[in-house]
């Protein structure tokens, strides 16, 4: 027993070390750059941190390997690709662009993929915004937030459903799939697979749903917010509301939409055409931009739309390739069309005056470039008060009607601020197109606006199944969700 | 009868009277016993007359002396660790022998976890590697020393570059997207042998960090009942490390030093300026529908002409016709080569034992631009305080520095310099590097731009040893390794990424990594015949790491070049990660009759790593061996001196690679200034570690007095609970989520044969190990392949498949790249043709040959090492080997025997630029990867006792090491021995993508000398 006495003392301090150790809480450490779902939402200030989470999701900065999708610059290209005609062509050795270019689409593009999942990743955000507002200390601050998580989701599921779906104005919106409408957040993997029996809302479901959350955000956000700060305000809810009522051909609603907002005279054009572009900060014509840095950004090397759109020292790859088809349409003394072809090989986007310009630089060069997107740490106009004209025009112009001024002076706001001499009218809806369309090339209406007008894509009719996006092929393969037509 | 017995008697009586007057004439033999290997002198030696009781032992310095009978007799020497010798005693009077070592011997001790055990009673597999088996291999890191000296440990270095992380398998793979790396345990310590470097270049190796000389002993834990004990990081083995420490007797002071040259061990053979400018013409010509083979001579020139100002492709085409540049030359370095110097000293009394060793080892890659440094210190003390305890302490300080080339994929890494055109100068008349090459000139690189990677590492260790009572022990230890990383990366203006104004990247990673353990361990023999031994224990460990980068670009000059002269950040980061584990184990062994052994085993691992609904796992094994040979029925047998069978099974776990993969989580996303936050991870609550059960079957035997001894082993490995991620439908937010699904098998045969084919003065010793694993996925989440380039995961076949296109030859008639389609037939559509596995980068067998020969202090040893039935695939074929149908990069020769017109029969399609003619991945990139290294091959002397004692020095040994001498093998490549594992790495693609070869380096061949001193 002696033995036993020698032993207890031992014994003893291993039982002090384990306990001292086996306390569980040793092995719960918490990650430092990454917090833990459950203690996110747990506070307004969380709150409002998870909404800019979907602000900068919008930008298409945030992932692994991809970058550039949503408003970034995948909006835009998808648009101008998918409608290119002869106006431009895809000069890039990317493969996912060029499929769209060709208007021949694979289920495994990976654009196309990637935007899927970014658009729903941002949606999610929206959706834990929404679901937790009782977070907000205040009132008007809770109304703040939901106005701009209301206004996120919708202009993802604007975009979203504008590109994987038949376009509105088919006469089938009540029966085409449009996207799968998901408005709850997902906190767990039971959520995620549940979804996968929810299937596509139809077409209208989708815009009933945008303007539902337009309409809300609309008076929630209220004015002082203030007008083109960097979030979301009241008049860029107008903005992409009369967007909305534009696509499905309401012209009352988009004429009056857009009028809030040139009326609410918080907005100015810029000097010169190209002085709406390239900017650091926003300026008087923006009415939303997507902010970027040198060191936030929605791509500098593969992504992004200076990456494509660019071909100038140490910037882009040239790849979108303006044709001089495009360049004959604008009038002689259009500052929208001027071409500079003496860039020095060093030059960067701060030597471009004109809209375009002979590429510089490396691969690519000597073809035509846009310069709308020169620097990928300069900021990308989403809504600029020139389209709140040019819809103002058309939507007036549509119903006959002279909301806040008539068509032929709105459509004359543009073209003086482009150095030219005034219609003197009477105005045709020719006119108000084709303004449309050199105002605003190159920023991702050419797609929406064919489909709106009904005009065909080249050989294609506007309704075409390869004008529109194939469900991504890992959606197919991971649940049951239908696929588009011709595909 | 009673006469009879009387006279028996008498003669006896006189028999013995007659012994010990005969005895009582005894003359005196003295002598030295020296050790074979380093000619010292070897203390304790048991000397007897064969047939009597008459013997003698060594003193310290190997002396002895032994009164025998003048009738002479035959003297045996005998000594533990050695092979037995005997000397017929003849007239001689004084009688030097040279003991050779007996590394095979089954009564050697090994090192298990938390103890040590006789080899005999070892009921697991346990493969080991002594310390100076692989001393002063001029390689700059263990595993690379270890390569093929052990069965079953698959060892493949990824490159020729310096520095490099390296890919052990010990049985296979068993993770997809965990680690297949072993667990390393240094003097007791787990230590951090991750990459630390950044995922888009090569991996870095932290146990580069580890001077392999100061080594005593590695012991590779290879079946769950050795490895079990390490519990939720064991099944892919477990690689223990030991250091040298001091023992009582005089002090031993060892100085080495060694120097060598490098090369590469192959070459390719490229094209010369004419072949080039041959087929890049006829390429032309072709590309404009003009038929090369009746073109004129000014059909010719055209072409060349649009080549060089027409397209702008290559500079000088049309009017350099002197040019002559081997590319691959100006990629490998002239002045390869290394050095190394040892000095170490380790000695002690009763009390106390240390051993100290400084270490300087400086290596030029073959590779331009890769430079490898370490400098180390170590040392170890053990104190004996009293009677009951004891005190240990080891301490190694080490700094690295590694000079880096690009990775493998980027245009400025040395080896793509093959690509440029031989038509075209490397360098201009100033010296400096041609700009206008067809691709970036990565001579620019070489000379304008540096990354530098500078590691300090600190390995501590502090135990105490208190022996309760005679059979009982307490031990305790604390161990801490700390990393310390920085990286700093400078392209200068005139780079390709650091144009316009240069590009720095300061990058600093710290790990502090520590690590307690306290047990109990008892050994007790009971009445002889039931001898137990157990530990019973616990331990901590937790790792923390700390990382910040920074990114910036515009520098004043490429002279000042630290990030706190750049104009502007680009990429700025830091994070803090950590994880823990928190385990229990134990072990009882129990050995009966000296011949029936049973092993307990079994360990409680709890981590920070595992889901709240998996916080601890339990690893159990069991084993069972019965030694034959100590059975009557055997004993004293002539054949079989020990024969031993042994079964175990088992089970290990191998935890998540992600510290927090179990948990849900928001990430950081700054919108302009505002900061803000986003999901990022769903929480997986069941998450835990993967399950590998393995069983184990083995013989060992020793045959004729141990001259033959091995082992032979079966084993079966079942791995299931695969961390995979599974697919979410995306418009959840997320597009999976990591849970434990997938399943995996190994199964293998592991033989080891240890021979001493001649001893004496003369000797010859051969040993040798092959092993075969056979590896297969047997469950995934679904059908779909897992793909990393064209490598697969697939169920039913082994991980990392290639998966491609079958090429089926060239067109006679046109030249054409065809192609097996659906049905067997050829098409030349290689869209046509379905992907189908085409090849298995994994191994069929695996092992080593070493043959020593020792005569008078000559040693020769020739050490093979050999891979046999895995492919390798040349993704840099499509660009190296593309008959001139691609751009305009240069071509390997053999593409020479390109079509040239209808009715040539070749396997090389038809020269045509930009045509794409057979350049797509397929089967023709695809080669056998199998090989035969002559690995290290040493010729050495060590110096005769006279002329030592005379310079007084205890031994001296001088030596010549080819490295790498010669490979054999049909890979046309550079080297069958390689794997780029591809840009933006993670452990999946890392597990997955193997025997690929993307422009990457060789292995060195490195002739070197060397001398070691004892004083």
């Amino acid at each position: 027993m002696n033995v036993m006495k020698k032993y207890n003392k031992y014994i003893a301090l291993l039982f002090v070390i384990s306990a001292f150790f086996s306390c569980d809480s040793k092995l719960d450490i918490e990650p430092r750059q990454t917090l833990s779902t459950d203690v996110v939402l747990t506070n307004e200030e969380n709150l409002e941190a998870v909404l800019f989470g979907a602000y900068a999701g919008l930008k298409g900065t945030f992932g692994t390997n991809e970058g550039g999708e949503l408003f970034g610059g995948d909006f835009n290209l998808m648009s101008e690709m998918l409608a290119a005609t002869d106006n431009v062509r895809w000069g890039g050795s990317f493969d996912t662009y060029r499929e769209m270019a060709n208007k021949d689409l694979t289920t495994t593009n990976l654009v196309v993929r990637d935007n899927w999942i970014r658009g729903y990743d941002v949606i999610n955000s929206a959706n834990n915004v929404l679901a937790n507002l009782d977070l907000a200390n205040t009132d008007a601050k809770r109304n703040l937030i939901e106005g701009q998580a209301r206004a996120i989701r919708a202009m993802v599921y604007f975009d979203l459903v504008r590109i994987w779906s038949r376009p509105w104005g088919s006469g089938s919106e009540s029966t085409d799939p449009g996207v799968p409408l998901v408005l709850q957040p997902t906190l767990t993997a039971v959520d995620a697979d549940a979804l996968k029996t929810l299937g596509r809302s139809t077409v209208s479901a989708v815009y009933s749903q945008i303007l539902d959350d337009l309409t809300q955000a609309k008076s929630l956000i209220s004015a002082d917010l203030g007008a083109n700060g960097t979030n979301i305000s009241t008049y860029t809810v107008s903005a992409i509301l009369s967007r909305v009522y534009l696509q499905q051909g309401n012209f009352a609603l988009a004429a009056q939409e857009a009028d809030r907002v040139i009326s609410s005279e918080e907005y100015a054009l810029a000097a010169t055409p190209i002085g709406a572009f390239n900017n650091a900060a926003n300026i008087g014509e923006d009415v939303f931009a997507i902010q970027q840095t040198s060191l936030s950004n929605a791509g500098t090397n593969n992504a992004g739309l200076t990456t494509f759109y660019a071909r100038l020292f140490g910037n882009g790859r040239g790849d979108v390739q303006v044709q001089q088809a495009h360049l004959d349409e604008y009038e002689a003394g259009d500052l929208r069309g001027g071409l500079q072809n003496d860039l020095s090989g060093t030059a960067t986007i701060g030597g471009v005056s004109s809209m375009f310009y002979l590429g510089v630089g490396g691969q690519n060069s000597g073809q035509i470039q846009c310069a709308k997107f020169g620097d990928p740490n300069l900021n990308i106009p989403v809504v600029r008060l020139a389209e709140m004209y040019l819809t103002r025009a058309e939507a007036n112009f549509e119903e006959g009607t002279s909301v806040g001024d008539t068509p032929l002076n709105d459509i004359n706001v543009i073209r003086e601020r482009a150095g030219l001499a005034p219609l003197a009218g009477p105005i045709t809806m020719d006119d108000i197109r084709k303004e449309r369309r050199l105002e605003l090339a190159f920023e991702g209406f050419r797609l929406h606006d064919f489909k709106r007008w009904q005009d065909p894509v080249g050989t294609l009719n506007y309704d075409a199944p390869e004008l529109v996006m194939p469900i991504p092929e890992r959606e197919i393969e991971v649940y049951d969700i239908p696929q588009n037509a011709g595909y | 009868m009673r006469k009879k017995l009387r006279t028996s008697c008498l003669l006896l009586f006189a028999l013995l009277f007659s012994a010990t007057v005969t005895f009582g004439q005894d003359r005196t033999i003295t002598g030295k016993v020296t050790d074979g290997t380093d000619q010292s002198g070897l203390p304790g030696v048991n000397i007897v007359i064969k047939g009597t009781s008459i013997g003698s032992i060594t003193d310290v310095d190997g002396n002895y002396s032994i009164n025998v009978p003048s009738s002479g007799g035959i003297l045996v020497f005998s000594s533990i660790g050695f092979l037995p010798q005997e000397i017929e005693i003849g007239s001689q009077s004084q009688i030097n022998i040279v003991m050779s070592q007996d590394v095979q011997q089954l009564s050697e001790v090994v090192i298990v976890g938390y103890g040590t055990q006789l080899k005999q009673d070892l009921t697991g597999n346990i493969a080991k590697v002594s310390g100076e088996e692989i001393r002063n291999i001029p390689v700059n890191s263990f595993e690379s020393a270890i390569q093929g000296r052990t069965s079953g440990v698959f060892i493949e270095k990824s490159s020729g570059k310096l520095g490099e992380g390296i890919k052990i398998r010990v049985r296979g793979s068993s993770s997809i997207s965990a680690s297949n790396q072993p667990l390393y345990v240094v003097d007791g310590i787990p230590v951090t042998s991750e990459n630390q470097g950044i995922t888009n270049n090569q991996p870095t190796n932290p146990l580069a960090d580890i001077n392999f000389n100061d080594v005593e002993s590695i012991e590779v834990l290879k079946d769950a009942s050795a490895a079990a004990i390490y519990g939720s990081r064991a099944s892919n083995g477990v690689v223990i490390i030991t250091t040298k420490r001091g023992k009582a007797g005089k002090t031993n002071i060892n100085i080495g030093y060694q120097f060598g040259v490098s090369e590469p061990s192959r070459l390719i053979d490229w094209m010369n300026a004419a072949e080039y400018r041959e087929i890049y013409t006829e390429a032309t010509l072709r590309w404009q529908g003009i038929d090369p083979i009746t073109a004129t001579d000014a059909d010719r020139l055209a072409a060349q002409q649009l080549l060089d100002t027409g397209f702008g492709l290559i500079d000088g085409f049309s009017t350099d016709f002197d040019t002559d540049t081997d590319w691959q030359d100006q990629a490998f370095n002239d002045d390869a080569g290394f050095q190394q110097l040892d000095i170490s000293a380790s000695g002690g009394n009763e009390n106390t034992g240390f051993f100290a060793g400084l270490s300087y080892n400086d290596q030029t890659g073959i590779l331009i631009n890769n430079d490898f440094e370490r400098i180390s210190g170590r040392l170890n003390l053990d104190q004996k305080a009293s009677d009951k305890l004891s005190f240990g302490l080891g301490l190694n300080f080490v700094r690295t520095e590694l000079t880096r080339v690009s990775n493998d994929n980027a245009f400025a890494t040395p080896l793509q310099l093959v690509a440029l055109a031989p038509t075209q100068r490397a360098r201009l008349d100033d010296g400096s590097p041609n700009p206008s090459t067809i691709y970036y000139n990565g001579l620019i690189e070489k000379e304008n731009a540096q990354a530098i990677t500078v590691g300090y590492r600190t390995l501590g260790n502090l135990n105490a040893t208190y022996q309760i009572i005679d059979d009982l022990a307490f031990r305790t230890e604390f161990g801490i390794d700390v990393l310390d990383n920085q990286d700093d990366n400078y392209q200068g203006r005139v780079t390709q990424d650091g144009s316009p104004g240069g590009q720095a990247e300061s990058r600093s990673v710290r790990v502090v990594n520590y690590t307690t353990s306290s047990f109990f361990t008892y050994d007790k023999t009971i009445n002889e015949n039931h001898n137990l031994k157990g530990v019973l224990g616990m331990s901590y460990q937790q790792s923390n790491r700390n990382l910040t980068s920074i990114q910036a670009r515009g520098f004043p000059t490429d002279d000042l070049n630290t990030i706190a002269s750049a104009a502007e950040n680009t990429f700025q980061s830091s994070s803090q990660t950590a994880f823990s584990f928190l385990s229990y184990f134990g072990r009882v062994n129990y050995k009966l009759n000296d011949r029936y052994l049973i092993g307990l085993s079994g360990r409680i691992d709890g981590s920070s790593k595992f889901g709240d609904n998996n916080r601890y796992g339990f690893f159990p094994a069991v084993s069972a061996g019965w030694i034959i040979s100590e059975e009557s029925f055997l004993n004293g047998s002539s054949t079989f001196s020990f024969l031993k069978l042994r079964a175990s099974y088992g089970i290990t776990g191998n935890a998540p690679v992600a510290n927090f993969g179990s948990l849900g989580q928001y990430a950081g996303a700054p919108y302009t200034t505002t900061a803000g936050l986003r999901p990022w991870t769903l929480s997986s609550p069941d998450l835990k570690w993967e399950t590998t059960k393995q069983l184990d079957i083995g013989i060992d035997f020793g045959i004729l007095n141990d001259r033959i001894t091995g082992e032979l082993d079966y084993y079966v490995k079942n791995t299931d609970d695969l961390l995979l991620s599974r697919p979410l439908p995306a418009i959840s937010g997320f597009t999976s989520i990591f849970e434990n699904i997938g399943e995996m098998k190994n199964s293998g045969i592991e033989i080891v044969l240890n021979s001493q084919n001649i001893v004496g003065d003369f000797s010859w010793s051969t040993s040798f190990n092959i092993a075969f694993n056979d590896n297969e996925v047997t469950k995934l989440n679904s059908d779909a392949d897992i793909i990393a380039g064209r490598n697969r995961v697939r169920v039913g076949e082994p991980l990392g498949v290639f998966v491609s296109r079958q090429y089926a030859g060239v067109d006679p008639a046109n030249g054409d790249a065809l192609y097996y389609d659906e049905e067997g037939n050829t098409t030349n559509d290689i869209n046509a043709a379905p992907n189908v596995v085409i090849g298995d980068p994994n191994p069929d067998f695996v092992g080593g040959l070493n043959n020593n020969f020792s005569y008078k202090g000559i040693e020769l040893s020739a050490f093979f090492q050999f891979v046999q039935g895995n492919e390798v695939y040349n993704d840099g074929g499509r660009f190296q080997s593309n008959n001139a149908s691609g751009f305009v990069d240069n071509q390997t020769r053999d593409q020479l025997a390109r079509w040239r017109q209808p009715g040539d029969i070749t396997d090389v399609p038809r020269a045509e630029l930009v045509g794409g003619v057979g350049d797509g991945h397929s089967s023709r990139y695809l080669s056998d990867g199998s090989y035969i290294r002559l690995k290290t091959l040493t010729l050495g002397y060590n110096f005769p006792q006279e002329i030592l004692s005379r310079a007084k020095l205890s031994s001296a040994k001088i030596y010549v090491s080819a490295q790498n001498l010669v490979t054999i093998t049909d890979y046309e490549g550079w080297d069958p021995e390689v794997n780029f594992t591809g840009t933006n790495r993670t452990t999946t693609t890392t597990n997955i993508v193997q025997g690929t070869d993307f422009y990457t380096a060789p292995q060195a061949r490195t002739i070197s000398f060397g001398v070691n001193i004892g004083f």
